[in-house]
């Protein structure tokens, strides 16, 4: 079993991150998943595979990926609505796998909200504390709290349909939070939000954590979400976790094709290896690397990585350093997109809106990339 | 072709309101227009049969013939008589007995269908409704078997050495009378409940387990709270149903167990005494609707249950693995089994007489025969009385198919007061007691003129059948995206072209299975029915005739058949409709 364990986190690539535990939120972990797998028919692909996980206390943990990659169903083992075929889910140090949702000191903060809609926002918010056989003046202080806490005092008689859905989230938290479980489970909440209150709530949940040290996992597809929230994030692509760690870490140094792919916009760039060069397999296009490759591989470059400029050079270009053709622009605003062809590799690179102002379909422009801003990924 | 009719020209402004005017009268008359056909069927077949009814119970009779003279005999006699006092009071008292039960029995049975079952769960659905198919009559007269004095119940009692000499306690009494409209308003309040727990949103129940309650408080603060309005439903029709029979007091509950519905039919039929029959019915409607009033008041529900879709697994059930817990399953599991031996006991007594070699219905069995199905052929009562079924049953359901289907389009578009109340008035006589509801047309059928018979039949069975399958095709449309008719009309389609290439086949499966119901209604009806008939019984009345007068096993046999032809049909029918009522759409 160990040696499987092992196996698995070599080829997950898991590094060594000590982000939180220079910030004093160590210690053993508050929840641990080991070798985690659970298949809700037979015959088709498990919905969760071997998911090894240790999240610690107080940390804001994020599961990432796009819909199907079984976060979902992660945070329904943890919670207990789900059991798992294999492996096991640790609460504190001690095997839940078999406890039912209502003896496990996790609350979850539904997609849908899920307020109980014959319930009055403050029935609503007691309700896990009456359940758990709490004095009622207790209740009604620690409800008062909860609701002071998302700023929700006032709507206290309301019934969940007579508030937005910006309010209804603010109660499914003040719901998630009144009973102060040691974790909190987020699937997706901010999901049915408008752009602008969902970045709003993103702010309001992260102070929130910050203010009840509670240890959240947050599910999403959101990737922006994901980086500007979590300490540390798990990246999951069809039930398998395919890379953990800081933001930045897996922004910078993504361990997958996948994770490259799916988080940010990446140029992915088949190429063959030979000492310090690496040369694409169409184009051709020739990169120096910091460290020696041998054999095929892919190069992950961000496109924000290309510094582009215009050629009004052409000789002397230095390595790392190509020709190419604007073959479109596409104006994000902040920036511009460039679609550029260099021979017959095609490529994207971002430059700022000043830069770019000048630039028309078909001019040459001179890109160029870092050694250090080039992540080989071997297949 | 769109923009020019939509967008009206601003220019010429005088010119333009004038138009606008025009238009908006033009567009007022098309709706009345088309709101008028609704408009005629609810003052014809819903209010006037109403208002006769009341009326009549201001008249009174002179020998079998109505006199209008306008008095309040009718009722002075309905309120002085201690017998009519005890009756309604009896009526009442074993229908809400019976309702109760019948909810404490069906509501677990649906909680442990839609909580427990997985893949089984539309058959176990489909077996409670299955008996409806069978006639009830039957059903009814086979509790005379199973409980009669040389009955099931007796031979086994006997057999266990419980009883020495056979009892006649199980049978015409009060208590028979009670539970045997128990046993039919079972399948009822299980199918509204069972709905209106599969409407529990799977989140909410995770949120309960997950705030710290364990089943049985999930069950009283979530599932209970909110479902407990359709459970009421449920109970008021299981009230209804029995409060307007009068077969079931009459089959089995002999003098002792006589309801006021028995003596209501029998100002109709023996007595003619119309106006006396009516203003009992008022009596009782205003009884009964006073108490259901209580009823619905008590199972108010605040907040709106958001009909969002579920995904995923329904939410598991967590059970011990202890002794304890194990037994409890298993206690379960046979307390939801007992009620499909009761429903069922019936329909297996029906197919065992229609093989036994003797024309009394009672036990011992005489030996096997099958003659009753060779001179099934041969009868032409039987044969007539069948044909005559199916005639007003495909007459119903043309009509129900066409007018509920125009009904359910002019109800789907309109969201306002009025309209909201014009279907429930159109929705009224589902909810009449059925003895009620058959005097009441059988006075205004009268005064209109139309004799007894096939006509008069289709006609009344269309009040109660076309606002169900209304209901039905207005729940799907309701359903439906409403811009599929807008991108219709945007590609060039009329009204009735977007109704034919466009909402018909979406509504198709619903309008087929508002058919089948339609049409299961409209087979078994005898309680109205029997109000309207004609020379030509159709089968139920009937069957009605014969186990009042003089029975013969080939409608054992009859019924042995069309349960076995039924049964195929449903099983056909619930694959059609399976996505449609209860399925989920499962991903790709």
């Amino acid at each position: 079993m160990a040696v499987a364990a092992d196996a698995q986190q070599g080829e997950l690539n898991v590094r060594p991150t000590n982000g939180r535990g220079e910030d004093g939120v160590g210690g053993p972990p508050v929840l641990a998943l080991r070798q985690v797998t659970k298949s809700y028919e037979p015959g088709r692909p498990p919905a969760v595979a071997a998911v090894d996980l240790e999240i610690r206390p107080g940390e804001f943990f994020s599961l990432l990926g796009p819909s199907g990659s079984g976060k979902t169903t992660t945070l329904r083992l943890i919670a207990g609505f789900e059991s798992p075929d294999q492996g096991s889910v640790f609460l504190d140090g001690i095997d839940v796998s078999r406890v039912p949702p209502y003896k496990r000191d996790v609350s979850t903060v539904f997609q849908s909200y899920a307020l109980f809609p014959h319930m009055t926002v403050e029935k609503n918010v007691s309700y896990p504390l009456r359940m758990r056989g709490i004095a009622v003046d207790e209740r009604a202080r620690r409800v008062g709290e909860a609701l002071e806490l998302v700023s929700m005092t006032d709507y206290r008689a309301r019934l969940p349909h007579q508030l937005s859905g910006g309010q209804r989230q603010r109660i499914a938290l003040a719901r998630a939070l009144v009973s102060r479980p040691s974790v909190v489970l987020l699937d997706e909440p901010l999901g049915a939000l408008d752009l602008q209150l969902r970045q709003q709530m993103q702010i309001v949940l992260k102070h929130l954590q910050r203010d009840v040290q509670v240890t959240f996992i947050y599910v999403t597809h959101d990737q922006g979400e994901a980086l500007a929230m979590s300490d540390r994030l798990a990246v999951m692509n069809e039930g398998r976790l395919e890379q953990l760690g800081t933001p930045s870490d897996v922004y910078y140094r993504p361990s997958t094709r996948f994770v490259a792919g799916f988080i940010g916009k990446s140029n992915l760039l088949a190429c063959t290896g030979e000492g310090q060069v690496a040369s694409t397999v169409v184009g051709p296009m020739r990169f120096e690397l910091l460290e020696p490759l041998n054999g095929p591989a892919t190069l992950a470059i961000r496109y924000e990585a290309f510094s582009v400029g215009p050629s009004s050079t052409e000789v002397g270009l230095a390595p790392n350093q190509f020709v190419a053709v604007i073959r479109e622009i596409i104006f994000l605003g902040d920036g511009i997109e460039l679609v550029l062809a260099c021979g017959e590799q095609q490529l994207v690179a971002k430059c700022s809106s000043v830069d770019g102002a000048g630039y028309r379909l078909g001019d040459s422009v001179v890109v160029s990339v870092r050694p250090e801003d080039i992540v080989v990924l071997r297949d | 072709m769109t923009s020019v009719q939509t967008v009206q020209s601003p220019s010429s402004a005088s010119e333009g309101t004038k138009g606008q005017r025009l238009g908006k009268l033009r567009d007022r008359a098309g709706t009345i227009g088309l709101r008028l056909p609704l408009a005629g069927w609810m003052f014809l077949l819903v209010l006037a049969p109403l208002g006769l009814l009341l009326i009549y119970s201001f008249w009174q009779s002179d020998n079998g013939l109505t006199v209008r003279h306008w008095n309040l005999e009718n009722y002075r006699s309905v309120v002085a008589s201690k017998t009519y006092r005890v009756l309604l009071w009896r009526t009442l008292y074993t229908a809400v007995c019976s309702a109760l039960l019948a909810t404490s029995v069906a509501f677990p049975m649906a909680y442990f269908v839609s909580r427990r079952l997985r893949r089984h769960k539309l058959t176990a659905v489909l077996l409670i409704i299955i008996p409806l198919w069978v006639s009830l009559l039957l059903r009814i007269f086979a509790w005379k078997v199973i409980l009669g004095e040389n009955g099931f119940l007796n031979s086994a009692l006997m057999d266990a050495g419980i009883i020495h000499q056979p009892s006649t306690a199980f049978l015409y009494t009060r208590f028979t009378v009670f539970l045997t409209l128990t046993y039919i308003a079972i399948p009822f309040v299980f199918i509204t409940s069972y709905t209106a727990i599969e409407r529990v949103p799977h989140s909410l129940i995770e949120a309960s387990q997950d705030s710290g309650a364990n089943g049985w408080r999930t069950f009283t603060n979530v599932v209970w709270p909110l479902t407990k309005q359709s459970v009421a439903i449920g109970f008021s029709l299981a009230l209804l149903i029995a409060v307007g029979d009068y077969v079931t007091p009459q089959l089995v509950g002999g003098l002792d167990g006589t309801m006021l519905g028995s003596v209501i039919a029998s100002q109709f039929g023996l007595v003619g005494n119309w106006p006396l029959g009516a203003a009992m019915s008022c009596v009782l409607l205003v009884a009964v609707f006073a108490l259901l009033a209580i009823v619905v008041r008590a199972a108010r529900v605040r907040g709106v249950l958001d009909s969002e879709a579920d995904s995923g697994t329904p939410p598991r059930t967590w059970r011990g693995t202890g002794l304890g817990s194990r037994v409890r399953t298993g206690a379960a599991w046979v307390l939801f089994v007992c009620p499909y031996v009761v429903l069922y006991l019936p329909l297996f007594v029906i197919v065992l007489f229609s093989f036994n070699n003797s024309t009394a219905q009672s036990l011992p069995l005489a030996g096997f025969t099958l003659s009753w199905y060779k001179s099934v052929w041969s009868d032409s009562g039987i044969m007539e009385a069948l044909r005559q079924t199916i005639e007003v049953g495909v007459g119903v359901v043309a009509v129900g198919s066409i007018v509920g289907t125009y009904f359910a389009l002019v109800f789907s578009r309109a969201r306002s007061r009025g309209a909201a109340l014009s279907q429930a008035v159109l929705t009224l006589p589902v909810l009449l007691p059925g003895v009620v509801l058959g005097l009441a047309l059988a006075i205004t059928f009268q005064v209109g003129g139309i004799q007894p018979g096939t006509t008069a039949i289709i006609l009344g069975h269309a009040t109660f059948v076309v606002p169900v399958m209304m209901l039905i095709i207005v729940a799907r449309l309701r359903r439906l995206d409403p811009s599929l008719a807008q991108a219709s009309m945007d590609c060039g389609a009329g009204h009735i072209r977007t109704f034919w290439y466009v909402i018909f086949p979406e509504i198709r499966s619903a309008l087929i299975g508002a058919a089948l119901l339609g049409f299961t209604l409209s087979f078994d009806e005898v309680i109205v029915t029997f109000f309207l008939v004609g020379p030509t019984p159709t089968l139920p009345v009937y069957i009605w005739n014969q186990v009042r007068f003089g029975f013969t096993p080939e409608v054992n046999a009859v019924f042995t058949i069309i349960g076995l032809i039924s049964l195929m049909a449903i099983l056909a029918a619930g694959r059609i409709l399976r996505s449609d009522l209860f399925g989920r759409r499962q991903p790709a």
